[in-house]
């Protein structure tokens, strides 16, 4: 057998059927079934008796089979397609087992795992004090916070969603200053303004994204509220009604966002074909035109996965505005902190709310995107 | 063509550089109503820029072109609007990528003509019979070959009722194989008194379609002519060594 030989082997034993019906199934079945040996759960609804007995009988015998079809697969590769294990029938039936084998598994799992986390949850929901076990300890504090959780949730998906969409709207007005650029045959007048128009956009989207979001959160914050307190004298309580913490971290992040999704837009529009452009202008089409009936609506389309990368990112980066005291998710898991003298199993909380935030944007945002034919992102994006 | 018709394009003294690179030098030329012209020479003699000039694609450095009498390179002049009258076909078909066949032939109508839709599809229907698409008017234009997108552009160009229509290397980003389908298009645009300028490495199609054979070399026209004069008793030792080139093969 020759090296090439044998890599192809290799190559087809895993590509074959045994990645999806054998591997991955005969692993999870591996998993599960030492679930229901080492773990034990209170209210456990298989018990330790026959439906038990039987899950675990089930598991162990989709694993010997999985060993025999490997065995089988491993000793008559070359005439694997002709063994009883390809026949047509035993296919189907292999596949069905297969199911079976999910099934139990997913009882198993909710069984031990999701019951388990359920029994915690419920005990410590009762509980007065903490219990010194970590886990059960996370659970203790998201569930004695869970007030003060919900607000941070809330205000951060407000401030990331609003924001992006705000700067969604600027960032097209703003790329409209780089769509048109001054040409020979504009009068004076128009040539001035387009050059202005352009000029802004560079100093815009340099400085913004030239500059954390937390530094400017707080000069908006900060400068704004000096500023607007001394033109009009108001008081302390009065301030907070017309220059919120909220306002400002809503005004930040649009403008912080705006100079990104311009960049992006940008980007997407200059990608595509000139010669698109070049066409609509050779039938007459004025550059305005070429560029709102053909390549804007394209460009657009195109940034759709960053337009959604950008709202995951605000989910995240909308933590700094903990600096000037806005109560997003950050501040209130501090707070819950503070309050309860723990660090670690409160973060840990708040770790997996972000988490499954960004998760689900994503997956929304992808939905969205599928739904307008747009290319899909994958992954969840890096920070600004 | 007779010589008593009148000259719809006519380009004087066109100068264009790219930096230091001089491609046009000082270019004089015209085309007559319902004459057809091809543009031959190897690749960087300036054909392409030539074309270009002619509907201000690329703003000329110095010179003049007129069509129809007017001055394109004046600044007072409104370009869009002339263009309307100047057909483009280009290499790459371009060719708008979120339209449908239909589509691509009415937004300019639609959008420059104050047509209504269905008065532009009715239009559109009868160009896109004529190139023989009329079956894929609702085609996705990603879907389709290279041949059926360039009849597509030309009915596209058609749809806006052009004076003149600019080709520019029609059939060189096509396969061979389909290279007929979009000749046997020009040849009949050709034929019902279309005013063509054509750049193309086609020399059969020049030698039979056109009227007029202009070779350029390095930014110049160096000889023009009858193609059975061009081709077949070229004054220039350039042309007769680039004709020698292509029709070898
Ligand atoms: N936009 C441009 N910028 C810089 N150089 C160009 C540009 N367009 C054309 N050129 C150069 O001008 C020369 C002539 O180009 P072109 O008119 O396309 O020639 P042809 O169509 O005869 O092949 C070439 O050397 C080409 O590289
Ligand atoms: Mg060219």
């Amino acid at each position: 057998m020759t090296i090439v030989e044998a890599g192809q082997r290799t190559v087809s034993f895993f590509r074959r059927d045994h990645t999806y019906v054998f591997l991955g199934t005969s692993a999870l079945a591996a998993v599960c079934y030492l679930l229901t040996r080492f773990v034990p759960t209170l209210s456990s609804f298989l018990g330790a008796g026959a439906p038990l007995i039987a899950c675990q009988g089930l598991l162990g015998a989709w694993i010997v089979f999985s060993l025999v079809a490997l065995v089988v697969k491993a000793t008559r590769w070359r005439t694997y397609d002709d063994t009883f294990l390809k026949k047509p029938g035993a296919v189907r039936v292999t596949r069905y087992l297969s199911y079976l084998a999910w099934l139990v598994c997913a009882v198993v799992i909710v069984d031990r795992v999701v019951l388990s986390v359920v029994d915690i949850a419920h005990y410590v929901a009762a509980a007065d004090t903490r219990t010194n076990l970590f886990f059960p300890d996370v659970l203790y504090y998201a569930w004695k916070g869970r007030s003060m959780l919900l607000q941070g949730l809330g205000n951060t998906i407000i401030v990331a969603v609003v924001g992006t969409l705000v700067a969604f709207v600027l960032a097209l007005l703003l790329v409209f200053l780089h769509l048109n650029p001054p040409s020979k045959r504009d009068n004076g007048f128009v040539r001035f303004w387009k050059k202005l128009g352009l000029g802004f956009y560079k100093v815009y989207t340099t400085v913004l994204r030239g500059t954390p979001m937390m530094v400017q959160g707080s000069i908006i914050y900060f400068g704004f509220y000096a500023f607007i307190q001394g033109i009009t004298g108001l008081g302390v309580s009065e301030m907070n009604q017309v220059w919120s913490v909220f306002t400002a971290a809503l005004v930040t992040i649009a403008l912080n966002s705006t100079a990104y999704l311009a960049e992006t837009l940008r980007a997407s529009i200059e990608a595509i074909d000139p010669g698109q452009a070049e066409a609509a202008r050779s039938l007459g089409m004025t550059n305005w035109q070429a560029m709102m009936k053909v390549v804007f609506p394209q460009g657009v389309r195109n940034a759709i996965p960053a337009i959604g990368n950008e709202v995951v990112i605000n989910i995240k980066d909308s933590s700094v505005f903990t600096f000037i005291g806005f109560f997003e998710l950050m501040y209130a898991s501090r707070t819950v902190s503070g309050t309860y003298y723990a660090t670690t199993e409160v973060y840990i909380t708040t770790a997996v709310i972000y988490l499954v935030l960004t998760m689900v944007a994503t997956a929304i945002l992808n939905a969205i995107a599928r739904r307008l034919d747009a290319p899909t992102s994958n992954g969840v994006p890096s920070s600004n | 063509m007779a010589d008593t018709a009148e000259t719809i394009v006519r380009v004087e003294g066109l100068r264009k550089s790219f930096g230091d690179l001089e491609v046009l030098k000082d270019i004089n030329f015209s085309v007559k109503r319902g004459e057809v012209v091809t543009i031959i020479g190897s690749s960087g003699s300036g054909k392409s820029t030539l074309l270009r000039c002619i509907n201000l694609l690329e703003e000329p450095d110095a010179g003049h072109v007129w069509f129809e009498g007017k001055d394109l390179t004046d600044l007072s002049t409104n370009v869009d609007k002339l263009r309307q009258d100047i057909g483009m076909v280009f290499q790459s078909f371009n060719l708008f990528a979120n339209k449908n066949v239909l589509d691509n032939c009415t937004l300019a109508p639609v959008t420059l003509k104050r047509m209504s839709k269905a008065e532009a599809e009715k239009v559109a229907m009868g160009h896109l019979e004529s190139v023989g698409l009329a079956d894929f008017a609702h085609a996705d234009v990603r879907r389709l070959s290279g041949g059926q997108r360039q009849r597509v552009a030309i009915a596209r160009a058609l749809c806006m009722d052009p004076t003149v229509m600019l080709f520019d290397e029609p059939t060189s980003a096509l396969d061979p194989e389909i290279v007929g389908e979009v000749l046997e298009v020009m040849r009949q645009l050709a034929q019902q008194g279309m005013t063509m300028v054509v750049v193309t490495h086609e020399m059969a199609f020049a030698r039979e379609v056109s009227d007029r054979v202009v070779f350029m070399d390095k930014g110049v026209i160096l000889e023009q002519g009858a193609p059975a004069q061009v081709f077949g008793h070229p004054k220039e030792a350039r042309t007769r060594e680039f004709l020698a080139r292509y029709l070898q093969d």
